[in-house]
């Protein structure tokens, strides 16, 4: 029996419902040595900016227990190379292409909307309002809803394409910052980045990150991911792409039963460079083994 | 028989200012205590003693029957008498008048609401119904467009709207002045329709605002595949006296006060000399 892994996701149709967590996969150069990248649901790639960025000093990522602190700061080289280097290599998988774009002023995230109109590839815009690590912008613009909803805005009223809004997990009220994007046009949520976090190291006293704090991403935080898409599942009737410490098949079923149409993979990339094809190949087993023929069988089917 | 030209004194107990020239009231009756019992989309006569009486949208939630509100801008002597007006003081209040929107029709159903400019007063109702009573309804989209950001109306129950579930807010002015930070759309309202996600099969459209503007959201609603009969227009704009007397509302046979101000499509499709006719 043929088991139907696809899933349609703010109008883009996925083959399957995997994908990389933005930051973790570039543009998929590193892991195309390992992996046919093309047999992937979407590609995400790494958060671009209008501007270069440097990001931040190193040491910029620590092991922490069941997880992964980190403080890259959103290095990367900028719009303007990404279209030039990146997004020309990532059209060669033949799969959608989620932009994940970052800014420091409502005004930055509505250019970068402008500047990808009409760009060949670009399937859907993902806006990063939830990075923990840069001074300006990133998790100021997340953990206010009415920040959230204007950023949101900025980018509604200046794109045509399928807009995702990425959400921290580093509010008191998650479903408050969903359902405040939504209303200004969001048509998908993903969750959740990084838990803000800091790690000590009791031989010299200092912090692990030369940033001091990072994002905390791995094992560790699934049970709040997982958590949180189920309560934004009950308060927006957008698609979720749930995101938290997937590691295998079975951590991605756990999110589709509490309401996620899709998953992102972030930090199990850096230990298992397949881990993705082995999440996909492990869904599909799953299911035909429980005789389930759609994927969208488990979508929000916690019992409750 | 009771006497319908009796006026009601109501006290002012809360105003709050919406923009420059237009101020919401909160009105509490001084001696009935039943309170306003009223469809969303209907509307009061207001008096001033000396000054005259004219029709107004109420603008509160009909589920608030304590209190009720409304929503005026300054134009004309009345509107430039009670803009005077401060918390303690009464008016004169007879009514609900009008037909309302029609609300039975839209339970379970999504929404689609329109406005322009202060054409947001008598749907404003509506949507706070919609959100106290947030599983009658389906989603709810709002559309509004005014001529700047200073405009707008109701701005601080934004936030409210936006937190509740399956509600979307779209905004757009004509103009943006230099310096205000304004992340929303710009150009006309009809602009906006291209962001709605409901399925016209199970949505009602309700939409008050200038005519013009009317005529545009209804041809734009109808290439969307909304059924006439499932498009609502309230021609308030047009309400003078409020009681089918002295005629400047008529539109052809048709009193807006007491037979509308809100009028299915199909209805003022029917009727002649106004934009959303048929024959123009």
């Amino acid at each position: 029996m043929s088991v139907n892994l696809s899933v349609t996701l703010a109008g883009i149709k996925l083959k399957n419902p995997v994908m990389p967590a933005s930051g973790t996969f570039g543009a998929g150069r590193e892991f195309s040595e390992f992996f046919d990248v093309g047999r992937l649901g979407a590609i995400v790639a790494k958060t671009v900016t209008l501007k270069p960025r440097e990001g931040n000093m190193p040491p910029r990522i620590c092991e922490t227990t069941s997880g992964m602190l980190n403080s890259i700061g959103l290095q990367n080289e900028g719009l303007e190379y990404f279209l030039k280097h990146d997004l020309p290599y990532m059209r060669k998988f033949k799969i959608p292409i989620i932009v994940n774009i970052a800014g420091n002023t409502l005004e930055e995230y509505a250019q970068i909307c402008r500047d990808l109109k009409g760009i060949e590839g670009v399937s859907a815009i993902e806006l990063n309002i939830s990075c923990p690590n840069i001074k300006a912008g990133g998790i100021a613009f997340g953990a206010s809803s009415r920040l959230a909803e204007q950023v949101t805005a900025a980018a509604r009223y200046n794109t045509d394409l399928p807009l995702i809004v990425k959400l921290t997990p580093n509010v008191y009220n998650i479903s408050k910052i969903a359902r405040a994007v939504v209303s200004a046009g969001a048509d998908a949520v993903s969750l959740i980045n990084t838990l803000v976090g800091m790690s000590i190291d009791i031989n010299t006293f200092k912090p692990q990150l030369a940033n001091y704090t990072g994002g905390l991403s791995g094992p560790a935080i699934k049970p709040v991911a997982v958590r949180m898409v189920w309560e934004v599942a009950q308060t927006v009737n957008v698609p979720i792409i749930g995101i938290g410490g997937i590691m295998t098949a079975e951590d991605a079923i756990e999110f589709f039963l509490a309401g996620a149409t899709a998953v992102a993979i972030g930090t199990a990339n850096f230990i298992n460079p397949t881990a993705m094809i082995d999440i996909i190949n492990g869904i599909e087993r799953f299911l035909s083994e429980r005789g389930l023929t759609d994927i969208r069988q488990l979508v929000g089917k916690v019992r409750l | 028989m009771k006497n319908p030209y009796i006026a009601h004194p109501a006290i002012i107990t809360n105003i709050r200012q919406e923009t420059a020239e237009t101020k919401t009231y909160t009105l509490e009756f001084t001696k009935q205590k039943r309170g306003l019992v009223f469809i969303p989309g209907q509307f009061n006569m207001i008096s001033l003693l000396g000054f005259g009486e004219g029709p107004f949208s109420i603008t509160s939630s009909p589920l608030r029957k304590e209190i009720f509100e409304h929503t005026i801008r300054l134009v004309g002597s009345l509107t430039g008498q009670i803009n005077r007006l401060n918390v303690g003081d009464i008016v004169g209040i007879r009514g609900p008048y009008g037909s309302g929107w029609p609300v039975g029709l839209a339970k379970n159903k999504d929404l689609l609401i329109i406005a322009g400019g202060v054409g947001l007063a008598p749907l404003r109702g509506l949507i706070d119904m919609a959100i106290e009573q947030r599983n009658g309804f389906g989603e709810v989209e709002i559309m509004y467009g005014s001529r700047k950001p200073e405009n707008l109306i109701f701005t601080s129950d934004y936030d409210n709207w936006r937190s509740a579930p399956n509600i979307r807010l779209f905004l757009t002015v004509d103009e943006v002045p230099k310096g205000i930070e304004w992340p929303y759309g710009q150009g006309v309202v009809t602009n906006l329709l291209k962001f709605s996600k409901i399925n016209p099969a199970n949505a009602l459209a309700f939409i008050c605002g200038p005519e013009i503007m009317m005529r545009f959201i209804v041809r734009s609603l109808l290439i969307r595949e909304f059924a006439e009969k499932n498009i609502f227009v309230s021609m308030e704009r047009r309400m003078e006296c409020g009681m089918a007397k002295c005629g400047r509302c008529m539109i052809g046979p048709k009193y807006v006060c007491t037979d509308g101000p809100v009028f299915s499509y199909p209805e003022v499709k029917a009727l002649p000399h106004n934009l959303l006719a048929a024959s123009l």
